[in-house]
């Protein structure tokens, strides 16, 4: 069919403005899919393998002191495959030059390199010498955040004690994919490190010999399934060694995070060119149905010599296909761009030994077959109409366009009062129904993307003012590894530049309500308080009852607990009998599982009185007081860690709402495409369409400016349409996106500021007025004289 | 019936007792009333009538492009009006040539390039730039209709209409859409053609005047349909309408 071949590559070119709006809708569509799916591979294989290089942990258990002689007890527990025991103790570091304290984890690692689970990753330095005698291996990003590199001295505070080590080595663990100092929510890299010492000598100056605080371990396959009896036992077993937690692999935090980031990006991965390819086959069968429209009398005549309908179906399907095979081949470089700039992204993100684009060739096939799919389903309308088409009817002049008067025209009072410019946008509107539908959905679509990324971005912003306004409102937080008596609290008022102190006592703790339990911390807050307010998402403030526990509903719809019912505590702390409490409030928080109490009933439940485990502290400094503040805190012994909370605000921010940012910008360019593509392609195909009727006009002396209004008037009524549409759709896919971040650990609240909403709109409407600026180009420079003795 | 309408080998096409009434909703419009006809091979006809009297309803169901609703349509042996799709696409195809009143020519392809739509599926096909050469636009091969005036785009539509050597050349108001003059041209052009190469041509026609040129004419009215013989046929230069 080489005359036909000719015939068709002629079409393009003369449709090429058109079409290249579809392919341009499809490559983005595939661009999507093959850049969000790529991404998502890279990580999971990378996940995948680093996991099993590093050998990950199926589970950890968190607990006072444990002998080793125990050890075989609890490895004989059926479905326990492989255990570690190791120590683990947060410590603070003393950096030159740097006031504050930087607080971090340290973990014994064996003193000779063996593969062991929770492995490390060396990526400069060796590992220990001998029994590793004053050496320390530091994570990667805490020592490139502090420029830290073997051979460098490093200052560690160890039970009050100050050593000073030598850096051996740098390295990385699966166990710390994402680390979050204990109390955050993002990484904090230069504050918050993990120190890695040789067993011998953690064990020499943690005062642990022949014990361990912490055990990782690995279950069996058949465990692996359903790990909450094994964990279950391995708690009864270790009860008398002190459990704070034990945790299993899916709620590790960095597992935890990396598995929602995983689940938003398959979210996208799925929703982006569902819509895109959507729109690209509405867009495409509007185009299709014109040349159907347009070729009538030449498909008659092909029909008359001869031609049978396989024929021109192929013939015509191969518009289609080529605008789905180019869409594909754009759409699949421009994805492998994206993978390779979203992988970079996510290596600041997550830390990984060897995080890389790589190509799929499955997903690239996949993706193009349902470019084509997509291409053909948007081209069947159009080429079936083709085929159907009698030769005798075709060769018949086309049946007059519907004239006739619309709906709208029976208002016969309304209908005058708008004027004939409006009347011709909207009859013109009215008659090609299923293009205006389709230029409806587009805008609402491209809309519905721009308010879900604002909204995306709004989400984040006021989940970080929501914490840093409403619930952490301290300037610092200062927590002590022991508990410490009501001097503690006289000495935090006393340091430099504090206004006000509040104690709080943090009992670890395990919630049971019949099968269901739950290990974490109640905290018990004085009446008081100003700096520690349980909030609901609506911003409320729960009061702490005198009586009971007030929980976070997420935590009681866990335990199948409600206001009134009473739960089983387990403490860790005092004299660790269980207690019977009652649940006397609830309170929506954005994050965690968190459990409160009031102070003094608390104290008196657990047997102690006045407990300080942590202050809270609002301060006003000068930077000479600062620094004496931060002096003072790091000879106190029992200190477990300073947070600076503007600091921590200003870092929060950075993670979220600006590396955010630039995503939304990529999210922006996608909206763009779908408005414009949309838009071109409906408005060139009325432009050729009607070239008679708007050169008359012209002939008749309109200005092009004039004839240019009238489309801009069904362009406005069109998209404007299309955006009142697209903004409850935004704020749906907003609720969806976000229910996808959502787990056991916090919520993605939903919230789009009134600019949220002003910049949606307002790109929306600027990327409608530019379409338009290129249509009045179209329209100047468009052929009168031509357009008027063409026959059609 | 069969055998008689294949037992003379000078008949191109015959039509026994053809109806067509059209159906549009509840509304039907009879328009071909018990057809019977002849077209004698080698020969050009010319069929007459008004306009409305169901000319181009005639040449559609002769030409394979439509079907009757009752009667009979003979030809190369077969009864058009029972064949199916597939089997009317494959008599366009090998036995028919078509000359559209407003050309149709694909505005996208060159006149060469128009005349090849046709001899790429022909059995038999001619040059395709012979048949140009027939018709007198070799020159043009290359030119887009859009470049080409009425009496040439014309032109290139009777050599596509050629080019596949097809038993039966329809020509539906052939110069409908042309002045006098480039009318005549055409007209002039068809009976050359039929002269030289023996192709059987059917012109359709509201203009009495054409008919002079045929050797057979078929009046079409409401009551049916008559066929006279010309003794003496004129030539194209000589009439005018
Ligand atoms: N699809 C159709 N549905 C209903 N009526 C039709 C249809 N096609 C043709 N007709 C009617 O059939 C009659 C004959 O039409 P046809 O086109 O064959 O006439 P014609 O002789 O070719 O006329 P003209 O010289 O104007 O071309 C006309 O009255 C026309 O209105
Ligand atoms: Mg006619």
């Amino acid at each position: 069919m080489t005359i036909l071949a000719r015939k068709l590559r002629r079409d393009f070119v003369a449709a090429r403005g058109m079409l290249a709006a579809v392919v341009a809708i499809v490559a983005f569509g595939i661009a999507a899919l093959v850049g969000l799916q790529t991404t998502t591979n890279n990580l999971t294989s990378a996940r995948d393998a680093y996991y099993a290089q590093c050998r990950l942990a199926d589970f950890w258990v968190d607990l006072k002191k444990l002998p080793l002689s125990a050890l075989a007890a609890v490895q004989a527990i059926d479905g326990v495959a492989e255990l570690r025991s190791r120590l683990s103790r947060p410590v603070i570091v003393d950096l030159p030059g740097v006031s504050e304290p930087v607080s971090g984890l340290l973990l014994s690692m064996p003193a000779t390199r063996t593969p062991v689970i929770n492995d490390l990753v060396l990526t400069a330095g060796s590992w220990f010498s001998a029994d590793g005698e004053n050496e320390v291996i530091v994570s990667r990003a805490f020592a490139d955040a502090r420029g830290l590199s073997p051979g460098d001295p490093l200052r560690l505070t160890l039970d009050g004690q100050q050593r000073t080590l030598r850096i051996v080595g740098i390295g990385i663990s699966a166990e710390f994919v994402y680390l979050i100092p204990p109390g955050g929510i993002v990484p904090d890299p230069a504050n918050y490190g993990v120190f890695y010492l040789a067993r011998p000598f953690a064990e020499d100056v943690l005062g642990m010999d022949g014990a361990a605080n912490s055990l990782v371990g690995r279950l069996t396959p058949a465990a692996r399934q359903a790990p909450e009896p094994v964990l279950q036992a391995l708690a009864e077993q270790l009860h008398p060694f002190g459990v704070f937690a034990v945790t299993p692999l899916k709620q590790q935090d960095s597992n935890l995070n990396l598995t929602a980031e995983l689940g938003g990006l398959s979210t996208m991965a799925a929703m982006m060119p569902l819509i895109f390819l959507s729109v690209s086959a509405l867009v495409l069968n509007v185009l299709m149905m014109r040349l159907a429209a347009q070729q009538r009398v030449v498909v008659g005549t092909l029909k008359a010599l001869g031609y049978d309908n396989r024929a021109l179906f192929s013939h015509f399907i191969q518009v289609g296909v080529i605008v789905g095979l180019i869409g594909a081949a754009l759409g699949l470089l421009l994805g492998y761009l994206l993978a390779a700039g979203l992988t970079a992204f996510y290596q600041g993100f997550f830390t990984f030994p060897n995080l890389s684009n790589r190509l799929y060739p499955g997903l690239m096939a996949a993706a193009v077959a349902l470019a084509l799919v997509f291409a053909v389903l948007g081209s069947v309308n159009g080429v079936r109409a083709i085929t159907r088409l009698d030769p005798a009817e075709a060769m018949r002049p086309p049946p007059p366009p519907e004239g006739g008067a619309i709906v709208l025209e029976r208002w016969t009072g309304a209908w005058r009062r708008v004027g004939f410019y409006w009347q011709m946008a909207l009859r013109s509107l009215f008659r090609n129904r299923v293009r205006s539908g389709v230029g409806v959905v587009a805008a609402a679509l491209g809309t519905a993307l721009l308010v879900s990324t604002f909204g995306m971005l709004d989400s984040l912003k006021y989940m970080v003012q929501f914490q840093f306004d409403k619930v952490l409102l301290a300037d610092y937080a200062v927590s002590f590894r022991d508990d410490l008596d009501a001097g503690a609290l006289t000495e935090a008022r006393r340091l430099p530049g504090v206004l006000r102190a509040e104690p709080l006592f943090v009992v670890s703790a395990t919630l049971v309500n019949a099968n269901h339990r739950h290990r974490g911390a109640v905290v018990g807050v004085t009446p008081d308080a100003t700096m520690t307010l349980p909030t609901n998402t609506d911003g409320s403030v729960v009061p702490i009852p005198p009586q009971g526990l007030l929980m976070a509903r997420r935590l009681a719809e866990q335990l199948d607990l409600a206001v009134g019912d009473s739960v089983w505590l387990l403490p860790t702390k005092g004299l660790q009998t269980p207690l019977q409490v009652p649940v006397a409030d609830l309170v929506d928080s954005l994050f965690g599982l968190g459990v409160y109490a009031d102070y003094d009933y608390l104290n008196r439940l657990i047997g102690e009185s006045a407990a300080v485990s942590a202050v809270r502290l609002r301060t006003a400094q000068t930077p000479a007081e600062r620094t004496a503040f931060y002096t003072e805190l790091k000879r106190l012994p029992t200190l477990l860690s300073v947070q600076d909370m503007a600091e921590e605000r200003a870092n929060m921010w950075q993670t979220f709402v600006v590396k955010m940012g630039s995503m939304a910008y990529v999210m922006i360019l996608f909206g763009a495409v779908i408005f414009f593509g949309a838009i071109l392609n409906g408005a060139l195909i009325s432009l050729i369409e009607r070239q008679r009727e708007l050169a008359t006009y012209r002939v008749l002396g309109y200005r092009n400016g004039e004839v240019g209004a009238m489309y801009l008037r069904e362009t406005l009524v069109l998209n404007l349409g299309g955006i009142l549409l697209g903004l409850p759709l935004g704020w749906w896919m907003l609720l969806g996106m976000n229910a996808q971040y959502k787990n056991d650990l916090y919520m993605m609240p939903s919230v789009i500021t009134p600019a949220g909403w002003f910049w949606s709109i307002g790109l929306a409407i600027a990327f409608v007025l530019i379409a338009q600026l290129i249509v009045q180009r179209r329209i100047n420079c468009m052929h009168w004289n031509e357009a008027l003795s063409m026959k059609e | 019936m069969g055998n008689n309408a294949t037992a003379d080998p000078d008949i191109a096409i015959r039509c026994v007792d053809v109806h067509k009434t059209y159906c549009s909703g509840d509304v039907e419009t009879p328009v071909l009333r018990g057809i019977d006809l002849e077209i004698r091979r080698g020969e050009l006809s010319v069929i007459l009538g008004a306009s409305g009297a169901g000319k181009s309803t005639l040449l559609n169901i002769i030409g394979g492009i439509d079907r009757p609703t009752r009667g009979e349509v003979w030809c190369e042996g077969r009864n058009l009006a029972v064949l199916d799709d597939r089997h009317l696409t494959e008599y366009r195809r090998r036995s028919v040539g078509f000359v559209f009143q407003f050309y149709n020519l694909v505005p996208t392809l060159t006149a060469l390039e128009n005349v090849e739509t046709a001899t790429q599926i022909a059995d038999d096909p001619m040059d395709p730039a012979e048949a140009l050469r027939l018709v007198g636009l070799d020159d043009r091969r290359d030119h887009f209709p859009a470049q080409l005036s009425g009496g040439q785009q014309q032109r290139v539509s009777i050599a596509r209409a050629l080019a596949k050597n097809p038993l039966v050349v329809f020509c539906d108001e052939p110069t409908g859409a042309l002045d006098a003059n480039t009318g005549r041209h055409v007209l002039d052009l068809l009976t050359r053609l039929n002269e030289q190469t023996g192709a059987t041509i059917v012109i359709v026609t509201h203009a009495a005047p054409v008919a002079q040129l045929a050797h057979a004419v078929l009046h079409l009215t409401m009551n049916g349909i008559t066929a006279t013989r010309n003794t003496r046929r004129a030539c194209a230069a000589e009439i005018s309408w």
